[in-house]
């Protein structure tokens, strides 16, 4: 829960009424986050922990800890093996 | 067998509505000769339609893009001086144009604003429907339904959507799978709305999120979704359609029951 998960740089994407799409690199695929997606894709600036950005999530959503910190978890191994966000020093 | 030079001139990038270029002048006598009959081939001969996509690669140098065929086409496509050329060396003729064409097409499209789809269209008194969907969904079997009921349509492979004063137009291009002779209509006509295909037990409309319909519009945009010079300009013009006009996925059993859905 401590890592800081950043978006990379380059990367096309675009808020759309509450969600984000993100276009993938990699494999050409785009990817759509619903809203708790959104708001995480959003917090993930490098600067908050991945604790924080769960505190974060809970703030704007009724959301239980365990969850959310589940929802984040699983969402940055899924970005990050995407190629669409990285680990910060 | 020797190579030939085709050049184009795009009567007005920002103003032109059409987004077929107008041909106006030609480097050489003998392409001179070539070219009226196999641009009407280009809109009429459904023969050409068909067949793989070439494999075609795309570069960027600011306004010009390249275009570089394995099967013995280039072109070069300047945006900002509104000209385009194609070389080819004789070989896969109706392809190279098609393939130019259609890229010059989408990189306009993109360029004022609006996409390139792979699609068909149909134009209804209450206005034209798109709907989008990859080879095998049953974009021509849906034309060819719309066409029984009377509906015209624009084209069942390709369609420009551009922005109009009021909302966008549909500009069917000269494309069409349909193995049969359909009529397609020229001109433009006021988009209502949009459906993204997909072959289901029952006909039904799915309601899609305004993300989830850039997401559709991006992946259907065929020539300009591959490339990173054009994802921002993809992803704007894809989200500003999203936002303003209907759009659902269109679940269908290939029968006519879909016609009371939409």
């Amino acid at each position: 829960m401590s890592r800081r998960v950043r978006r990379s740089r380059d990367i096309a994407h675009r808020e759309v009424e509450g969600q984000t799409v993100i276009v993938l690199p990699r494999t050409n695929e785009i990817l759509v986050l619903n809203e708790t997606g959104a708001c995480i894709w959003e917090l993930s600036d490098g600067g908050r922990t991945e604790a924080e950005v769960v505190e974060g999530l809970r703030a704007r959503f009724d959301i239980d800890r365990e969850t959310a910190a589940r929802d984040v978890a699983a969402l940055y191994d899924q970005l990050i093996e995407a190629g669409v966000a990285e680990t910060a020093e | 067998m020797m190579g030939r030079r085709f050049r184009f001139q795009i009567p007005s990038v920002e103003l032109s509505r059409l987004l077929v270029p107008v041909l106006m002048q030609a480097d050489g006598p003998e392409s001179r000769t070539d070219l009226p009959a196999v641009l009407t081939e280009v809109r009429l001969d459904r023969t050409l339609i068909a067949g793989a996509s070439d494999p075609a690669e795309l570069s960027f140098e600011g306004d010009v893009v390249r275009v570089q065929s394995s099967t013995g086409f280039r072109s070069t496509i300047d945006l900002e001086a509104a000209t385009a050329e194609l070389e080819m060396d004789g070989n896969h003729p109706a392809d190279a144009f098609r393939f130019h064409l259609r890229t010059l097409a989408a990189l306009l499209a993109l360029r004022m604003g609006g996409l390139l789809l792979h699609s068909s269209a149909i134009a209804r008194p209450d206005g034209a429907v798109v709907f989008l969907g990859a080879t095998g969904t049953g974009k021509s079997t849906l034309a060819s339904f719309s066409a029984s009921a009377g509906a015209a349509i624009l084209s069942d492979d390709l369609n420009a959507i551009l922005p109009a004063a009021a909302g966008y137009e549909v500009y069917g291009m000269p494309a069409c799978a349909l193995a049969t002779p359909l009529a397609t209509s020229a001109g433009a006509f006021p988009l209502r709305c949009l459906y993204h295909l997909a072959q289901a037990p029952e006909d039904r409309v799915e309601p899609l999120s305004p993300a989830e319909r850039t997401a559709m519009l991006m992946v259907q945009s065929p020539f300009v979704n591959m490339y990173a010079q054009t994802t921002e300009a993809l992803l704007h013009n894809a989200a500003r359609l999203a936002r303003m006009v209907p759009m659902g996925r269109l679940h269908f059993t290939e029968s006519m029951r879909f016609w009371s859905l939409i």
